[in-house]
This record gives C-alpha cells, sequence and structure tokens, in this order.
C-alpha cells in the first residue's frame, strides 16, 4: 500500500533541511510502529518520497510526501499514530491511499503560492506599491542570478523568472510592512524561491525592501494545469 | 528571552541554523519561571559535537526528572553566529526557552578538551558575564565545571568559581539542592562556595587556596586559605551503575552529529592500564552494568528515539564480562524494527573478531585497530598489551570476511622512543599490505586501501607519563619526515597530526594557574575553536605565549623530577601516586603490568570494587 501526507513545517522548524526532515519522518515512523516498506540492499531504508524542497527558513502548511507501507493501515490511524510523535510545528493535516495512477508529488505541486511578510525602506508614501508591483509584471524579463554548485565550483547563471510567476500582489500595508500575496513555479521546468522574488523587486521597482526582515509561508500548491 | 524577530532574521544567514533552535524530540518544555534552580549545561564547542556527548544526555535528564530544577543547552556558536549575534546584540541563550544565560542560576561548563577552553571565554563573553570570578558578584550566574579535563583545573582557575571533580551524577543533584537552600534564605556566593566545598565531596574551590612558587618556576607549596576546606580534594565515583539514574531518553537532533545513534554505557572504568591514557587511570575502577539493566534501558531508549543503531559505548567495550550474551539479547530484541549493534572500539584479540562476525551482518566497511606504537618494545613500555600475532590475526579474519579498508592507529614522541621504533610503523602497515596481496587470488576482495595516522603524542595528567616532556616541534617534524620518506605505496595512505596543535595542548593539560594568563591572552587576540584545524592559528598563539610571558618549555617539554609538587597533585583521582611512579619506572625498564581484572595489582583505589569481585 502507498500513502500520500500532506504536513506543515512551522515555526523554528522551518530551519530544518530536507535531509532533516527525511530522518525525523524515518526515526518517526519506527516509533509508532508504522508497517513501513523498506528498500533492499545493504543500507535499508523506508520507502519515503518528499516533494520538491522548501527553500530554509519558509513556513508551509501544504508539504507532501509519499510512503511504501508492507500492510495496509487506515489513513486515519497513520494521521493519528504520526502526529503523537511528531514537534509542534510539524502536523499530519491529511493522508489518504494512493496507487500508481495518482500523479507524483512533483507534478501536483509544481505552483507554490506564498504569502510574504516584508519591512519596506521607502518612507511615506513616497511610491505606490501597487503601480510599481504591475509595472514589474509589465516587464517581458525578470532576470535573477542563479548560483548552482557544480562539483566544488560554484557557478552563477542568468535566468529569466518572469515566465515562473503567475501572481504577485500586494496585499495590504501596514506601517512599514507589506503583505505580499504571489504564486510562482516551483518545479524542475522553473523554480522561484521567496528571497529570489524580493530581489527581483529591488533591482526593477523604485520599492526598497528590507530582505533580512522577510517572512514567507507556503500556503497552497497546485498541479501544471493552473493558470493563476 | 532574547528578542525573537532579531534571532529570526539572524538564523536566515547562518549557516546549519537548526544548530540554535532546540526543539528536538525529548528536549524538555518545563517552564523556566517555575523552577527553583536554574542550571545552564554549557558545551564549549559547535552543536554537533556537543550532542554526540554522552554525559550531556545524562546530566540533562538526571536534572529536569527533579520537579524543582530545570536544565537547558547552550554550545559555542560557530563563527557565522557568533558575528551575527554580536551584530544584532544577541546574548549567549540557552536552546530551549531561548533565555540568556546570563539569568540562569548555574552556568556549567564540560571539560572534554583542552582546546575548547579559548570557547569557555568566548562564551561567557557573549553571554555578557564577566571571565574572572572575582568579577562576577551575586547578579551573575555561578561558573562550575566537570569532565575529564577537570581533574588538571588549574589553568582555568581564575575564571570558574568551583569544579567538580569525577562522576557527576550524584555530585550535581547535591549541589543543586544546596543551591536551592541557600537561594531560599538569601543568596551570597561566598557563602555558597563555602558550604559547597566544605560539605559536597569532589568540589573544588580554587578561590579558597593560594599557590606559592619556587624561584626555578615550580610549585613550593599550595596554602589553604580557609579553614576546614580539604587539603585533598577527592573524586567522585558512583559505586552501583545499576542504581545510578540512567537516561531512558535521549534528545534527537535535527540535524546530523558525529555519532547519530543510541549511546548505551555499558560500563565505566577501564583495566588495561595503557600506560598514555589518561581516562584508564581516572576512571577507575572499572564497573559494569547488569545485562538485564541495559536491555531494560536499552528498550526505552529504541522507544523514545526512533534510532536505528545502538552502540555499545565504554573505555574498551570488548571488556564487558558478558558481551556475546548482551550482543545477541539485543539483535534478537529489536531484530523486526531492523535496530542494529556497534561497538566504537574494537580491540586486537580473537574475542572482538568473533563478535564482529555477530553485528556487522551487512554492511562491509573499514575497520580500525590501534597498535598505538611500532614495535613489541615500545608497546610494552606503553603498556599496550597487543602483539604483532593479534594483529596478524585479525586481519587475515578482517581480508576473509571482505574487508579492505583498514585504518591503523600509533602516536609518536612516546617515551624512549627511538627512529627504530618508528620505522616499526612502516613495517606493521607494510606487513598488512602484504598480509592481503599474499592471500590466493580469490580471497582479494575488493580495492584494498590502507590509512596509517600517527598522533603527536601529549603527556597528561594522572598518568604514569605526567613526568615526561613531549618532543618537540622540531623533533616531531623530523619523525613525520623520516616516515614520509619511507611510504611510497599508493595503497598506503600516510597521515599525521599537526604538531603545532599536540604542542599547545601539551601547555594547557599541564598547565598550572599562571596558565589562565595564556588562556586569556589567546582568546583576547581571537583564538576560539582550536580543536578546528580550519580554525587554529599557531601564529596567534606564539604572540600570546609571548605576551603572557610564561615559559612553554617548561609546561610541554620538560622532564620533571619525581619529587617535584605538580599542579593537580591536590586531587585524588584514585591510583596514587605511588602506583604512578612504580608504573612510571616499570615502563623506562620496558616491563609490562597486567590487566588487573587478573590480578589487583594494588593501585590504591580506597575500597575498589573490582578487588574481591573477581578474585
Ligand atoms: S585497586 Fe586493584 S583491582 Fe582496583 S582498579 Fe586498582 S589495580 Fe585494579
Amino acid at each position: 500500500m502507498k500513502i500520500r501526507a500532506k504536513y506543515t513545517k512551522l515555526g523554528y522548524l522551518k530551519y530544518l533541511s530536507h535531509l532533516d526532515l527525511i530522518r525525523l519522518f524515518n526515526r518517526s515512523f519506527t516509533r509508532s510502529n508504522i508497517p513501513v516498506k523498506y528498500s533492499e540492499g545493504f543500507n535499508p531504508h523506508p520507502k519515503l518520497s518528499l516533494g520538491n524542497p522548501l527553500p530554509l527558513g519558509i513556513e508551509s502548511v501544504c508539504e507532501y510526501f509519499d510512503l511504501e507501507l508492507i500492510e495496509p493501515i487506515s489513513p486515519q490511524e497513520f494521521k493519528n499514530k504520526l502526529n503523537e510523535i511528531l514537534p509542534t510545528g510539524i502536523e499530519i493535516v491529511e493522508s489518504y491511499g494512493i496507487d500508481e495512477m495518482t500523479p507524483s508529488i512533483s507534478s501536483t505541486m509544481c505552483k507554490s503560492e506564498y504569502e510574504i511578510l516584508v519591512d519596506t525602506l521607502n518612507s511615506g508614501d513616497e511610491i505606490d506599491y501597487y503601480l510599481e508591483i504591475n509595472e514589474l509584471l509589465g516587464l517581458k524579463n525578470i532576470d535573477i542570478e542563479k548560483k548552482k554548485k557544480k562539483g566544488k565550483s560554484k557557478i552563477t547563471t542568468i535566468v529569466n523568472i518572469r515566465p515562473f510567476i503567475f501572481k504577485l500582489s500586494v496585499e495590504n500595508i501596514c506601517g512599514n510592512t507589506i503583505r505580499l500575496n504571489t504564486i510562482v513555479m516551483t518545479g524542475e521546468q522553473g523554480n522561484v524561491k521567496p528571497i529570489e522574488l524580493l530581489e527581483a523587486i529591488n533591482k526593477n521597482t523604485k520599492i526598497r525592501l528590507d530582505l533580512d526582515s522577510f517572512e514567507a509561508k507556503k500556503i497552497e500548491t497546485y498541479s501544471q494545469e493552473f493558470e493563476g | 528571552m532574547i528578542n525573537r524577530k532579531s534571532l529570526d532574521k539572524v538564523l536566515k544567514k547562518v549557516e546549519k541554523p537548526a544548530r540554535y533552535i532546540g526543539l528536538e524530540e525529548n528536549s524538555h518544555n518545563k517552564d523556566i519561571n517555575n523552577a527553583k534552580v536554574k542550571f545552564a549545561f554549557a558545551f564549549p564547542d559547535v552543536y554537533e559535537v556537543g550532542m554526540s556527548h554522552l554525559g550531556l544526555h545524562i546530566l540533562y535528564n538526571l536534572i529536569n526528572d527533579q520537579k524543582d530544577f530545570v536544565c537547558e543547552r547552550t554550545f559555542a556558536p560557530w563563527f557565522d553566529m557568533e558575528d551575527q549575534m554580536r551584530k544584532n546584540n544577541i546574548e549567549l541563550f540557552t536552546l530551549e526557552s531561548k533565555e540568556e544565560v546570563k539569568k540562569f542560576d548555574i552556568l556549567g561548563f564540560t571539560l572534554q578538551y583542552e582546546l575548547s577552553y579559548t570557547n569557555i571565554l568566548n562564551m561567557m563573553d557573549l553571554a555578557n558575564i564577566p571571565i574572572f570570578s572575582k568579577d562576577r558578584d551575586e547578579t551573575y550566574p555561578i561558573v562550575i565545571a566537570g569532565g575529564p579535563c577537570a581533574f588538571n583545573p588549574e589553568p582555568l582557575a581564575d575564571f570558574i568559581d568551583l569544579f567538580l571533580i569525577g562522576e557527576g551524577e550524584e555530585a550535581t543533584l547535591e549541589l543543586l539542592e544546596l543551591y536551592k537552600k541557600h537561594k531560599e534564605k538569601g543568596f551570597v556566593k561566598k557563602e555558597f562556595l563555602y558550604d559547597a566545598a566544605t560539605n559536597v565531596e569532589g568540589v573544588y574551590v580554587p578561590a579558597f587556596y593560594d599557590v606559592i612558587y619556587n624561584e626555578d618556576m615550580t610549585i613550593s607549596k599550595r596554602i589553604v586559605l580557609e579553614s576546614k576546606v580539604p587539603e585533598i580534594i577527592k573524586k567522585r565515583r558512583v559505586r552501583d551503575l545499576n542504581n545510578m539514574y540512567s537516561p531512558e531518553k535521549m534528545i534527537v537532533p535535527y540535524i546530523e552529529t558525529v555519532h547519530d545513534r543510541i549511546v548505551l554505557e555499558i560500563f565505566r572504568g577501564c583495566t588495561h592500564g595503557c600506560r598514555f591514557c589518561e581516562a584508564g587511570f581516572i576512571y577507575r575502577p572499572i564497573r559494569e552494568k547488569s545485562v538485564d539493566s541495559l536491555i531494560n534501558q536499552a528498550e526505552k531508549l529504541v522507544e523514545s528515539t526512533g534510532y536505528d543503531t545502538i552502540s555499545l559505548s565504554s573505555l574498551s567495550s570488548c571488556d564487558y564480562t558478558q558481551l556475546d550474551l548482551l550482543i545477541h539479547r539485543l539483535l534478537d530484541k529489536f531484530e523486526d524494527k531492523k535496530v542494529g549493534v556497534s561497538l566504537p572500539s574494537l580491540r586486537l584479540d580473537s574475542i572482538s573478531i568473533d563478535i564482529l562476525k555477530e553485528i556487522e551482518r551487512v554492511r562491509k566497511t573499514s575497520l580500525t585497530f590501534a597498535p598505538e606504537a611500532g614495535s613489541q618494545r615500545l608497546r610494552d613500555v606503553i603498556n599496550k598489551g597487543v602483539d604483532e600475532s593479534d594483529l596478524e590475526n585479525a586481519m587475515s579474519y578482517a581480508f576473509k570476511e571482505g574487508y579492505s579498508k583498514i585504518k591503523l592507529y600509533f602516536m609518536m614522541g612516546l617515551p624512549t622512543e627511538t627512529d627504530a621504533d618508528l620505522l616499526g610503523i612502516r613495517d606493521l602497515s607494510y606487513k598488512v599490505k602484504d598480509m592481503f596481496f599474499n592471500r590466493p587470488k580469490e580471497e582479494k576482495i575488493g580495492n584494498f586501501q590502507l590509512t596509517t595516522s600517527v598522533s603527536c603524542f601529549v603527556p597528561k595528567p594522572f598518568t604514569p607519563f605526567q613526568w615526561c616532556g613531549q618532543n618537540s616541534i622540531e623533533e616531531f617534524n623530523n619523525k613525520i619526515d623520516l616516515l614520509k620518506k619511507t611510504f611510497k605505496d599508493p595503497k598506503i595512505k600516510f597521515n599525521y597530526h599537526d604538531p603545532k596543535v599536540s604542542y599547545i595542548e601539551a601547555i594547557i593539560s599541564r598547565g598550572d594557574r599562571r596558565t589562565s594568563k595564556l588562556l586569556l591572552k589567546a582568546w583576547e587576540y581571537g583564538c576560539k575553536f582550536d580543536g578546528w584545524s580550519s580554525a587554529f592559528n599557531f601564529d596567534t598563539w606564539l604572540k600570546a605565549i609571548d605576551d603572557s610571558e610564561i615559559d612553554p618549555y617548561f609546561y610541554a617539554n620538560r622532564e620533571r623530577d619525581l619529587d617535584e609538587i605538580l599542579p593537580w597533585d591536590f586531587i585524588n583521582a584514585g591510583p596514587s601516586k605511588k602506583t604512578l611512579i612504580r608504573e612510571y619506572k616499570k615502563a623506562t625498564d620496558g616491563k609490562t603490568t597486567s590487566d588487573c581484572r587478573e590480578s589487583c595489582n594494588a593501585c590504591g583505589i580506597d575500597n575498589c570494587e573490582m578487588r574481591g569481585v573477581l578474585n
């Protein structure tokens, strides 16, 4: 049997890396006596697959993993047993059986919606944030630098992220804090991190955001078909 | 509590932020405001190193199991984090409540290696606590220290208020109870320290003593400044390990640490009496836990951690009397949970080999052996009870079983060492290689790789070599050159430790109160994380040595007279000084001393648990 679970990553646990998370889940399966299927070979490990890694330091209420089991267990029981063990901040919110026909996690969640809070360094009502963002979206090219590790050396490539932004809007402004909502591509074909979006705003508009201050939370995921 | 918004900001900028967040499985969630005594456990190294230390898990759970006390953890922030903390005015804080360390009642450092001492000063500074004991009044925490290096507390005497010598389980609780009593009646630092020094065995308060020196810089005498304070400090030892507190939980770090596994302590002490090994002397006598209580504890630990490996920990785990039984019962018990057993240290003998067969069921990784010296003569001098046939047997087994990566550990600069002994390191290494390639073709399994690692000997207090001078850096370098030239085989990798690091370690480990000046200067000049080769800066240390006007030769390289008063002589670590002298003389004569399981060697321990048990 294969089970898919939707879980949260909140509070300080947003600082857990992808690998830390896998290790946490594996230990939790052992502790909650879940009949996990192990891989063959020298070093057996549970057959667990997670979606694309969430950037470090970003919260989420909609992460997913798939797990293979050697004997069936009710999704409800699965969820309850795990939640008893998992630390506050990581919680299974939903789980259900899946089969070969179910689309993979990476294809179901290749677009992500983020809510972002960030302080601005512009004073007073010096600029029109709504207008600035609209102008940004009007651009054909929004180029950012991406650093990639290739072996030991780091290489920098320029990527146009405009095609990967499906939504970007100012929700409200409270004091010097701006609340943004955005839907971006987060998959193999294209990947935009919240910080890259903010950097692009600083580079291409008159808005000056305090990048150190940003807090982001992933609130929804969408499949390939979603057009924004 | 520190400003959480600033912390959040900072965490986004540092490498491995999960080092600083706490919230791990089995960390406590007590309300620290309800605690009568708040204890901050400080490990003067980075999180991953500290969390791999068994003592932390024991004391943490021991204290938090008490209603009135709370224990929280703090570690040395890595360079990037320290930088951010200083820029954003974040003081050193504990992982659990994110509370400033300064607001705790007691700040307790564990002393595992001398090269972490600069981190201690740095952590106090980051906590906004004055570094010198004399500058801290009642508004600051009492700063205490314990652990193996506390057996020579003198280099830190100016900075630490109180040392606990020996095993901490019982003494820590006594100390916390005493603190509670004093807090209830109005806390006066000196009164508390005096009460602890006179009523809690194993407590050493440096401020109650003075040291007078001779003109040649050696110690003339120690003076007790307060009445009734003990002249000799007796180390604490837990007499019955089965009834001792042993944790049923271990904090499970989110990030990968040095050892991601259950650490099951099977006994304390060691009977081999290797003459270079401080732990072998200060943790005597050997005291075992029973198989039943270990199985019991393992069961609870597996349940509470979810780890898939149980590591049987001690100074020399193959010595456990019922090792076979223990391993079988553990493997049986956890078979369906896929929990395996591992042994951190192996001896070169047949018992180890049979056991290895049991536990390494699947994975063939590398095997490590430590002959320590290259010739039989020198192995006799250091009382390392293995010979070449042990090594041969172990190797032929290992090769037969399909191990092809072997590591050999040696030391250089051991007392009486000659070039012939050193070349023995080469000979043994080549012998191992030849053994592999001389096997029949079908038995040469895998890709052979031998790593021969040589470290620089550092003479330690409470060992028979405590009087010996360490080789100079130049001597070490000559020895390295000699060896390097002889290793020409691509199948053998020759590694050696940096003599500069061992030199600094040697100065501190046999230092006295005057050595504190060196530590202070080194820290002021920016030394920290000195145990990390990426951080160790020898030139800065040399400048600190110059400016603190200590004579490094006096501490590191000088041969001491047997009747000299040594800085740590006032501590009774178990084995008597007479025993150490006897062992020293036997070493120079190349005579070995047998394992005291076979017959008691009368090392001077009072009421030894071993004596009479096996004889
Ligand atoms: S007193 Fe005897 S048995 Fe006990 S540790 Fe010393 S030598 Fe060994």
